[in-house]
C-alpha cells in the first residue's frame, strides 16, 4: 500500500510539473503511467522474490597480488553492501590453462551466478569465458581484457558485460604531467620500460610520449628495456647518466623498472638530483620512496575497480541491461609529500583481504526516493533520467524529477529546496546550474543527513576528493571536457588523413568546458607534424556570425581540411555555459 | 567536426552541414547515478568521486547503427 501512495504522489507530481509545459505531453505522459502502473506492481513482486535469492559471484584473479587483494577488498565491500556473496579463487601463478582449469570447476559446481575475471590471456581465456556466457552466466573482465577489450564493437569478441579497469595510455599522460612539473617543465627525460611489445607498459611510454612532445623544453634521450630484472634497469640507468650526464628525470613504467632506475641514479652518485617516477603502489613502492630509491609513483585504484565490478554484477542480476561496458578507473599521483596523508594510503594496495564491512544502511535501498533535478528542459537530460529510471526500475527504488523552465540558479535553488521540504527524499541527483551559486543549497540537503550527487556539472572546482572550497558530494558522474577534445581531435586527424590544417570555432574564451576541449583537442594537434593549426575563433555561441567568421577564414586559409566547433548550435548548451562561466 | 548529438545534430549531419560529432553518453550518466544512489543507501560509503562517463564518435557512415542510435539525446522517456 506504501509502495502504491508512492507512485501515486510521483504520478502527481510528474502531472502538475508537465502541465507547466506543455499539455500535448502531459496527456501522452499520464495514459502511458496510467498503463503502466499494473505492470510496475507485477514488476516489484518479481524483484522481492529475487532478492529472497543470495547472488553468489565468483571472483578469478590473475595471481596472487597486493593490487588483486585489493580488487577482492572493493568487490567484498559491495557484496557487503548489497548482500551478495564472493566467492574467491586465486590461481597460484599467472597462467592460462591454470586459471581456465579453475573457470572451469567455478561452472561445474553450478552454483555461481556471474563471473568477475582478470584474464590472464587475451585470447586463450576467450573459450573458457565464452563457456561460462554460453552457460548463461554473465561475465566481467576486470584489470585486463580479451580479444581487443572493446565490448561495444570490437574483435572477436563483445559478450563481457564489462571491460572495468584503468587506462594506460592515460596512466602514462598523468605519470608524465606530473614529473614534468617536477622539474620545473624543462630538461632531459629518460624512459625505463620491460620489454617492446606488452599493450600497457607499450601504451604507459605512449601517453607519456604525448605530454613530452607538448613541452619544447623537455627533451627525450631515450628508452631502455630491462626485462623486468631490476640490476639490469639500474646498470642501463648508470650507462645512461654517463652519457647524458644532466638527465633530469626518469619515468619506470613498472615497479622494477623504477627500482632499477632509482639505484642507478644512486650509484651514480646523482641522488636527489634526479627525479624518478614508478608505477603502481604497494608497500615495496611506499618504503622505496620513503628511503628516497624513487620520487613519487602512479597509483592505479583496484579498489574502485572492485567496487564497481560487485554494482555492475548486483545491478545486471537485478535485471539492469544498459550498463556501460567500459568503465575506466582514475589514478592517483604519490610523492614524498603526500605519502602519508589519508588520501594517498587509502589507494596503497592491500597486503590482505580484511573482513570488509560497509556502514550503517540509511534506508532500506528498494524503497528510497531518489529526487533529480536536472538544469533546464532537453533531451540531454532527458537521457540522463532515462538512465537513472533503468536503474530504479532494475533495484526498486523511485525517481521523482523536477525540471527548471529555464537554466537558473534562483529557480534551480527554489525546487531543491522544496524537494528537501517534502521531508520524504531519500537522495538528490542535481545537475548544478552555477558552480558557486549552488554550494548552498546543496550543503543544506547534506545538513540534512541527506547525500548528494553532481551529475553533468559540478559544485567549487569539482574535485570531490581534496579540491576546494567543497567535497561533500559523494560523487561527479560527467563527462571529462579535455578527453572529449582529444576524442573529437583524434576522429577529425583521421578523417583528414593525418595532415592538412585545422581551424576552430568556439564560443568565448573562459569557459571551463570548451576551453578544456579544445585544450584536449590541441593536445592531438601537436601529436601530428603534418597537422597545422591556422586559428581560433570565438563567436558569442551566434552561429550566422560563426558561419562569417568561418567563410572569412577559409578566403584568407582556402586550404582548410577540417573544422572543429567546440559545441552545436542548438542554443540550449548556450545558456548552460554561459551559466557555468559566471 | 560538432559536440553532442541531439536530433539537430543529426539533421545536420544527414544535411551535410557538418561530418561528425562527438555524442557525450547522458544515459550512462544517470545509470551510475542511480546505481550509486542506490548503492550508498544499501551502506556503501567508499564510492568513486569522480566518475567520467565517456564518448562516441558519429559520423556519416556510422550515423544509422543501433550502436550510434543508443547514443542520441532521448527526445522523450
Amino acid at each position: 500500500m506504501k509502495r502504491k501512495l508512492v507512485i501515486l504522489a510521483v504520478l502527481v507530481l510528474t502531472f502538475v510539473f508537465l502541465m507547466g509545459t506543455g499539455t500535448a505531453l502531459a496527456s501522452k505522459d499520464k495514459e502511458g503511467a496510467a498503463a503502466g502502473k499494473a505492470e510496475k506492481a507485477e514488476k516489484a513482486e518479481k524483484k522481492e522474490a529475487v532478492a529472497e535469492k543470495t547472488f553468489k559471484v565468483a571472483y578469478v584473479p590473475g595471481m596472487v597480488h597486493t593490487f588483486y587483494n585489493s580488487i577482492e577488498w572493493g568487490l567484498e565491500y559491495a557484496a557487503d553492501a548489497l548482500g551478495f556473496e564472493v566467492v574467491t579463487q586465486i590461481p597460484d601463478t599467472w597462467d592460462a590453462a591454470l586459471q581456465t582449469q579453475i573457470i572451469d570447476s567455478l561452472l561445474a559446481r553450478g552454483d555461481i551466478d556471474f563471473f568477475v575475471v582478470v584474464p590472464t590471456d587475451k585470447d586463450a581465456l576467450i573459450e573458457p569465458l565464452k563457456r561460462v556466457h554460453d552457460a548463461g552466466i554473465p561475465v566481467i573482465t576486470v584489470d585486463t581484457f580479451i580479444g581487443d577489450g572493446n565490448y561495444e564493437k570490437g574483435h572477436p569478441v563483445t559478450f563481457p558485460v564489462a571491460y572495468v579497469g584503468s587506462d594506460n595510455t592515460e596512466g602514462g599522460r598523468v605519470a608524465g604531467e606530473a614529473l614534468v612539473k617536477a622539474i620545473g617543465g624543462k630538461g632531459k627525460v629518460y624512459v625505463q620500460n620491460v620489454l617492446p611489445g606488452i599493450s600497457t607498459t607499450d601504451q604507459r611510454f605512449e601517453g607519456f610520449m604525448q605530454v613530452v612532445d607538448k613541452y619544447p623544453d623537455i627533451e627525450f634521450v631515450g628508452i631502455d628495456y630491462n626485462e623486468t630484472d631490476s640490476s639490469k634497469a639500474a646498470n642501463q640507468t648508470a650507462a645512461k647518466l654517463q652519457s647524458e650526464p644532466d638527465i633530469a628525470a626518469i619515468f619506470g613504467c613498472q615497479s622494477n623498472s623504477a627500482q632499477g632506475a632509482g639505484l642507478g641514479v644512486q650509484n651514480a652518485g646523482l641522488a636527489g638530483k634526479v627525479k624518478v617516477m614508478g608505477y603502481d603502489f604497494d608497500a615495496i613502492d611506499k618504503e622505496n620512496i620513503e628511503k628516497g630509491i624513487y620520487d613519487m609513483t602512479l597509483a592505479q585504484k583496484p579498489l574502485d575497480m572492485g567496487i564497481y565490478s560487485g554494482l555492475f554484477a548486483y545491478a545486471y542480476l537485478m535485471g539492469a541491461r544498459d550498463l556501460p561496458k567500459r568503465v575506466p578507473t582514475g589514478y592517483f599521483v604519490v610523492t614524498k609529500d603526500n605519502i602519508d596523508d589519508p588520501e594517498t594510503l587509502k589507494w596503497l594496495y592491500k597486503p590482505e583481504v580484511k573482513n570488509v564491512q560497509a556502514a550503517e544502511k540509511m534506508v532500506k535501498g528498494d524503497r528510497a526516493k531518489v529526487a533529480y533535478v536536472p538544469g533546464m528542459v532537453h533531451t540531454f537530460y532527458n537521457s540522463i533520467q532515462w538512465g537513472l529510471e533503468r536503474m530504479g526500475d532494475a533495484l526498486g527504488f523511485e525517481v521523482v524529477t523536477q525540471i527548471p523552465d529555464t537554466w537558473d540558479a534562483a529557480l534551480q535553488t527554489q525546487i531543491i529546496d522544496s524537494l528537501l521540504a517534502r521531508g520524504d527524499i531519500d537522495f538528490f541527483v542535481v545537475v548544478p546550474t552555477d558552480k558557486d551559486a549552488l554550494i548552498e543549497p546543496l550543503k543544506r540537503i547534506t545538513s540534512a543527513g541527506i547525500p548528494v550527487i553532481t551529475v553533468d556539472t559540478f559544485i567549487g572546482d569539482g574535485n570531490y576528493e581534496k579540491g576546494h572550497p567543497v567535497t561533500f558530494p559523494v560523487s561527479y558522474v560527467g563527462s571529462d571536457n579535455t578527453e572529449g577534445g582529444r576524442v573529437a581531435g583524434e576522429a577529425l586527424v583521421s578523417a583528414v588523413g593525418g595532415k592538412g590544417k585545422v581551424y576552430v570555432q568556439n564560443v568565448l574564451p573562459g569557459i571551463s568546458t570548451t576551453d578544456q576541449r579544445f585544450e584536449g583537442f590541441m593536445q592531438v594537434v601537436e601529436k601530428y607534424p603534418d597537422i597545422t593549426f591556422v586559428g581560433i575563433d570565438y563567436n558569442e555561441t551566434d552561429s550566422s556570425k560563426a558561419a562569417n567568421q568561418t567563410a572569412a577564414k577559409l578566403q584568407s586559409e582556402p586550404d582548410i581540411a577540417a573544422i572543429f566547433g567546440c559545441q552545436s548550435d542548438s542554443g540550449y548548451r548556450t545558456r548552460g555555459w554561459r551559466a557555468r562561466s559566471r | 567536426m560538432g559536440y553532442d548529438f541531439d536530433a539537430i545534430d543529426k539533421e545536420n549531419i544527414e544535411k551535410g552541414i557538418y561530418d561528425m560529432t562527438l555524442a557525450q553518453k547522458p544515459s550512462n550518466m544517470g545509470i551510475y547515478s542511480g546505481l550509486f544512489a542506490y548503492a550508498y543507501l544499501m551502506g556503501a560509503r567508499d564510492l568513486p568521486k569522480r566518475v567520467p562517463t565517456g564518448y562516441f564518435v558519429v559520423t556519416k557512415d556510422n550515423i544509422d547503427d543501433p550502436e550510434t542510435l543508443k547514443w542520441l539525446y532521448k527526445q522523450e522517456l
